[in-house]
């Protein structure tokens, strides 16, 4: 388990995908031999998010303790769930899309035009469901933690969880389409190129999907009861 | 599909029994071959070459469940099924190869039943491409899934129960690890199932 004496070089050598969860987190390169108490002393974290986040990612499995988590943390939370979410919107769903439109240049026309449309119809799903996160969820959690919510701004949050089984849902479906049943003939190099990048993502996005069910939404439920709203 | 399967009935009411007996033969595909009121009457040799068993869980005491397949063993009937008139003890069901409720309606009791022998090819003489290609059916109702059809219209259009319907999406998914029906709809198109143009 990370602890706050672990050191982040051997987290990430042991763990590579937290690379970008660091760069997301804004925490640069080049820290020595710096442990995850340094690093938090640093940049403004405490231990307990930062170890949580990671383990995370370290771990399947592991449960966060959200109850160390101090109305400061939740704030840093939601910031990184922003960050996260820009950078799948901006890097890496732009940059699978790129891949899938080389890969499908070189095949049938039915097949491009079917998976076209089955990518932009994931891409509007998932922009919507980013969308109402940034829109609803985290100005919410925001409100609750300034204790400004008016009872009738409450969002349901579970047909919230709900909506990340869908979008993982189509993205294994993309994975398997391109894995087992689009045919032969399209270039081999090309094809496992982007099959690393979705199943990357895929890894990325479900460790999103558990840091937004296990620690956001616990941590949101948790807040209603202090502020006596649930 | 004229072949009659032989049931072996364990039903200790006799109006169930009789009742149950009417709606299975006028379907044309079963014969009630044995009645018991008890398990205990139940014998091996007696009854071999008995397609199916069916017993009220009404029947069974609670220990029994758990052994039911060492009772009637498969060389004796090769599918056992629960007939649920009672509340029934929900954790043990899975002990069966499939149940049915006296409140299901005589559509859904025959395609359970049906259902058990359409794959009846034993797994070990076929590959696991065999096994994970979809049958004819599937096939109809993924292309219905296709074109955008929901479970009540892809069951009306194929006579079939709505039941039925998602014990075949449930399948085809299974088999093809396609869940979404925009994905479904994908599958179809590039394995020449539907043409892009029909949709």
């Amino acid at each position: 388990m990370i602890s706050s004496s672990s050191r982040l070089a051997d987290v990430i050598n042991q763990t590579p995908c937290i690379l970008s969860v660091i760069d997301r987190l804004n925490i640069r390169l080049g820290f020595h031999d710096a442990t995850i108490r340094d690093i938090c002393n640093r940049y403004g974290f405490s231990v307990e998010l930062l170890t949580s986040i990671f383990n995370i990612y370290a771990h399947n499995g592991y449960e966060p303790q959200i109850d160390a988590l101090s109305k400061q943390d939740i704030l840093k939370l939601v910031k990184y769930l922003q960050t996260s979410h820009r950078y799948y919107s901006k890097k890496s769903f732009p940059k699978l899309h790129r891949k899938i439109h080389l890969l499908l240049k070189k095949g049938d026309a039915s097949n491009a035009q079917i998976l076209h449309k089955f990518y932009d119809d994931y891409s509007e799903e998932l922009a919507h469901h980013f969308l109402f996160e940034e829109t609803t969820v985290f100005p919410y959690v925001k409100r609750l933690l300034s204790n400004t919510v008016k009872v009738e701004s409450r969002f349901d949050i579970y047909s919230f969880a709900q909506n990340h089984t869908n979008i993982e849902e189509k993205l294994s479906d993309l994975k398997n389409i391109l894995l087992k049943y689009l045919p032969e003939d399209y270039p081999s190099a090309l094809r496992i190129d982007l099959l690393n990048n979705i199943y990357a993502i895929e890894q990325d996005l479900a460790r999103h999907t558990i840091i937004e069910d296990k620690m956001l939404i616990p941590a949101i439920i948790r807040l209603e009861t202090i502020s006596g709203r649930k | 599909m004229l072949k009659r399967f032989n049931i072996l009935l364990i039903e200790p009411s006799d109006l169930i029994a009789d009742g149950f007996t009417a709606l299975l033969e006028e379907s044309g595909n079963f014969v009630i071959s044995n009645r018991l009121s008890s398990i205990a009457e139940f014998n091996k040799k007696e009854h071999s070459g008995t397609d199916l068993t069916i017993v009220d869980t009404i029947a069974l005491k609670f220990d029994q469940y758990s052994e039911v397949r060492s009772i009637i063993p498969s060389e004796t009937s090769s599918h056992i099924v629960a007939l649920i008139t009672t509340l029934p003890n929900n954790k043990r069901l899975h002990l069966f190869d499939s149940y049915f409720s006296i409140w299901d309606n005589r559509k859904e009791i025959i395609e359970k039943l049906l259902l058990l022998f359409n794959n009846e090819d034993t797994p070990d003489n076929k590959t696991i491409e065999d096994r994970n290609a979809l049958s004819q059916r599937e096939k109809e109702v993924l292309v219905a899934v296709a074109a955008g059809l929901t479970n009540k219209e892809i069951a009306d259009k194929l006579h079939l129960s709505i039941h039925t319907v998602t014990t075949h999406r449930k399948n085809i998914s299974r088999k093809t690890g396609i869940n979404s029906i925009s994905g479904l709809t994908v599958y179809a198109i590039i394995n020449k199932l539907v043409d892009l143009h029909d949709l």
